[in-house]
């Protein structure tokens, strides 16, 4: 493991300044500083939400549009074991736990529903439990939602290190993921099931490996957005939206591949940049719109991309 | 157990059958665009909230006048719908689409929140009733099932007969074969998706006749019309007015039998279907 | 036995596309499978490699029923298959491509990958790993399919109209290739084949299919003089010796 994470660093020379610039950024005290680590915190989930979406489309060409439900599941779990006083680390592995459950009949549909019509039992499976979410009130509180216990609280810093640590785990996972038996099977189906599976490549058990190894992905998200944010509501974890950024984070940075969504987080810095400048008051609306119009610059002018930017260059050299 | 009596029951029903049939209406469109011109727009809902909130403001503040109103609410939607097939979905990939379709209904949504602000309004029409035997029939509702069936039927009319509506076909059918024979594919695509936003216009106002509007429930009619049309069919126009209807009519028993859990149990049971019959109750029988 | 087919029937609503086949054949062998387009070989194909389900009938391969399993489970058994219309990943390097199927018998990646370098020398596509197979050309791609196929260590390959629109030169090179295959890695070989040549240059025993039914089985020679095969589907006024 140590060997394979430092050839994975010497092979990615250029992610080591950022990193450590991002490892120091803490310590300098100035004004805005709470403001950057706030970002930058949000912008790591949403790396780390894309890289476990792209487990299951990216490579393995799912196409889920109920990825919310993994990260929300995880949340809600999480947010009633720490309801009931226990360890932090039991409400991370009861929420995996759930996931992983969640994740295995996702898997065993998605060996009898392919292309848009598994996106769409994703997308029912993510409504329903918003609904339920919304409905359950006795255990949910509905749209009320719950909030933390105070016992739980951490400071600033210590939940940037952690959401730091969290998405270079995430990055070198789908590393070696991507580089070991697992994801060669996935890419084969994404290719063609037919010629995978007269290649002796069991299609049931790889994909419902891919599905519970993304959602316990996105589970660990959602444990994280509970000790961040320290209350759930079901509009912020279960609705589309949070999908839609999700998939908008992968596409925008580069889908099926490691590194992309480490770039697709500029647009989640965009646009809560924008949200800071010109959010609330009257102006409410107007960064969304900002949002959108350049969305659909950076898709129309790079369909594949921020990535294939870096790759043309490499190309060209 | 529900303490109803047969006229409640068939009351519910029917006026569960009639908003149904606006559901089958814009679902129908959607798998027009979805499953014949292989666009999945994501933006589908919120142009469908769009034309909710400018019929709202024609009745209460414009004193336009139903009949300009309606023309000029068509004419746009179908230049605009085919401005954007035009210059920003076709020849692209479906990824590709989605991603700005996406974009789009963020900037329509957000317009809407930042012009309307994002209170629900409606139109509050108190319906009139029609009864028959102790079935109370809610006339507005009754005149939107007419409505949706006729547009619909006209719809079907004008593929089958009129000339663009045969070359849309042809194109749907075989692309490469049309553009051999001298047909302009990607125009008649862009035509064909403009149309669809006809459609989609037509549903929009009388949405607003039957409810509430606000910038984000465009999210839910997407959602909708997405397991509408696939529980009809992809691509089964009349597959999906039927699934309207049914939908229609299950989300009024469900209400009935607990309104807590109607939704979860509406999507429950569309996973299910999904799952037991994944392409759907009424599925062409073309695609294998 | 090494592979024995006994009654095997599947009909596609009215239609009968395989009606009670039985062949049988030794190890180490290559057997041709011909007969005229709807005869039945394809069906026949993915029955064994599982992709179709038997109505009726038996398929052993060293004694074990394969019949009714899974493709990969079939893969897993000993019998691989390439396939009518040439598939591949298109979006993978060719490298991986073959990986795929070393991955069948090797789980763990440095043994998987030796195999794979092992199958690409043996195939002679070397020096071409790294490349994407959509941008191989098509005869490099049939290549990589036997390849992959090879990759999963058969002891049974099915090719399916392997040599479909090669010319004579890539006939002769992939021929080449398989008896090689069929000699040094012992792989038996059960081939449908169009271009007559092959099947009467390389096969020791033929099948011939017409209707669903098997309509003769024997040597190539014995095949040419059947006086019902040459009707059925050869014509009647086969000169059987240009084919010598």
């Amino acid at each position: 493991m140590g060997g394979k994470a430092k050839d994975f660093l010497m092979g990615n020379k250029a992610v080591i300044v950022p990193l450590l610039i991002l490892i120091a950024l803490p310590l300098v005290q100035i004004d805005i500083m709470a403001f950057i680590l706030n970002l930058l915190i949000v912008s790591f989930m949403y790396v780390c939400l894309a890289q476990s979406w792209n487990i299951l489309a990216g490579f393995c060409g799912l196409l889920s549009m109920g990825h919310c439900a993994f990260f929300g599941l995880g949340a809600y779990i999480t947010i009633m074991v720490l309801n009931l006083h226990l360890n932090i680390v039991w409400a991370i592995l009861a929420a995996a736990a759930a996931n992983m459950a969640l994740a295995y009949i996702v898997g065993a549909i998605s060996v009898r529903v392919k292309d848009i019509f598994f996106a769409m039992v994703t997308l029912a499976l993510a409504q329903l439990l918003y609904n339920l979410s919304m409905q359950w009130v006795e255990v949910t509180r509905g749209p009320r939602g719950l909030i933390m216990p105070q016992i739980y609280m951490m400071d600033r810093q210590t939940l940037f290190y952690i959401a730091l640590a969290m998405t270079a785990l995430f990055v070198f996972a789908i590393h070696v993921i991507r580089e070991s038996r697992m994801g060669t099977m996935f890419v084969a189906l994404r290719e063609n099931e037919d010629l995978a599976k007269s290649l002796g490549v069991n299609v049931a058990k790889w994909k419902i490996a891919a599905s519970v190894v993304s959602a316990v992905m996105a589970s660990l998200v959602g444990s994280y957005y509970v000790l961040y944010i320290r209350s759930v509501q079901p509009p912020a974890v279960f609705t589309f939206n949070v999908t839609m950024k999700i998939m908008i984070v992968a596409f925008v940075g580069g889908k099926g591949t490691v590194k992309g969504p480490l770039l697709g987080a500029v647009i989640i810095i965009l646009d809560e940049l924008i949200r800071g400048w010109l959010g609330g008051g009257r102006y409410s609306g107007l960064p969304g719109i900002i949002y959108g119009i350049i969305l659909a610059l950076v898709i129309l002018f790079l369909p594949n991309g921020l990535i294939s930017i870096f790759r043309g260059r490499r190309k060209a050299a | 157990m529900f303490n109803l009596d047969f006229p409640s029951v068939m009351t519910i029903l029917i006026n569960g059958l009639c908003t149904g049939g606006v559901y089958g209406l814009f679902a129908s469109s959607f798998t027009f665009q979805c499953g014949s011109l292989n666009i999945t727009d994501f933006s589908f809902g919120s142009w469908l909230m769009l034309a909710m909130y400018l019929t709202f403001f024609m009745y209460t503040g414009w004193q336009t006048g139903i009949v300009p109103f309606v023309i000029l609410l068509f004419l746009c939607y179908f230049t605009i719908s085919f401005l954007i097939s035009r210059f920003m979905l076709s020849k692209r990939d479906e990824f590709t689409n989605m991603i700005i379709t996406m974009g789009i209904s963020l900037i329509i949504q957000n317009a809407a929140t930042l012009l309307f602000s994002s209170s629900p309004r409606s139109l509050g029409i108190i319906e009139r009733t029609i009864s028959i035997g102790g079935v109370q029939i809610m006339q507005t509702r009754l005149i939107m099932l007419v409505l949706s069936a006729a547009i619909l039927i006209g719809f079907h009319a004008f593929l089958k007969r009129t000339w663009t509506g045969k070359t849309i076909r042809a194109v749907i059918q075989r692309k490469e074969m049309a553009y051999l024979i001298g047909i302009n594919s990607d125009r008649v695509k862009n035509v064909a998706f403009a149309v669809s936003y006809v459609m989609l216009s037509a549903s929009g106002i009388m949405l607003i006749v039957l409810f509430s509007v606000e910038p984000t429930i465009g999210g839910f009619y997407q959602m909708m019309s997405f397991l509408i049309c696939i529980i009809g069919g992809l691509g089964n126009l009349k597959g999906a007015f039927f699934s309207g209807l049914l939908v229609g009519v299950l989300i009024a028993v469900l209400n009935m039998m607990s309104s807590q859990f109607a939704m979860v149990l509406l999507f429950l049971i569309f996973a299910i279907i999904l799952v037991v019959r994944p392409r759907g109750l009424f599925a062409l029988k073309s695609r294998s | 036995m090494f592979f024995e087919v006994s009654g095997i029937t599947k009909s596609y609503g009215g239609l009968v596309a395989n009606s009670d086949i039985s062949l049988e054949f030794e190890e180490g062998a290559i057997v041709g499978l011909i007969g005229p387009n709807g005869a039945g070989k394809s069906t026949l194909f993915k029955t064994i490699s599982g992709y179709v389900v038997p109505d009726r009938g038996r398929i052993a391969f060293r004694g074990a029923q394969i019949s009714g399993l899974a493709p990969h489970r079939v893969c897993k058994a000993g019998i691989a298959c390439t396939f009518q219309d040439a598939k591949s990943f298109p979006k993978l390097e060719m490298f991986e491509t073959i990986l795929v199927g070393a991955y069948c018998r090797h789980g763990n990646k440095r043994r998987a990958s030796a195999r794979a370098g092992e199958i690409i020398d043996f195939v002679g596509l070397g020096g071409k790993e790294s490349q994407m197979t959509e941008r191989l050309n098509m005869f490099d791609r049939k290549k990589v399919e036997l390849a992959a196929a090879l990759a999963t260590e058969p002891e049974l390959l099915l090719l399916d109209e392997l040599f479909a629109g090669c010319t004579p030169t890539e006939v002769v090179e992939l021929l080449k290739l398989l008896k090689k295959a069929n000699e040094t890695l012992g792989v038996t070989l059960f081939i449908i084949e169009h271009v007559l040549k092959v099947i009467m240059s390389a096969c020791q025993k033929v099948v011939v299919l017409d209707y669903g039914e098997v309509l003769d089985i024997g040597t190539p020679d014995e095949i040419v003089r059947s006086k019902k095969v040459v009707a059925a589907y050869l014509g009647e006024d086969y000169d059987a010796s240009q084919y010598k």
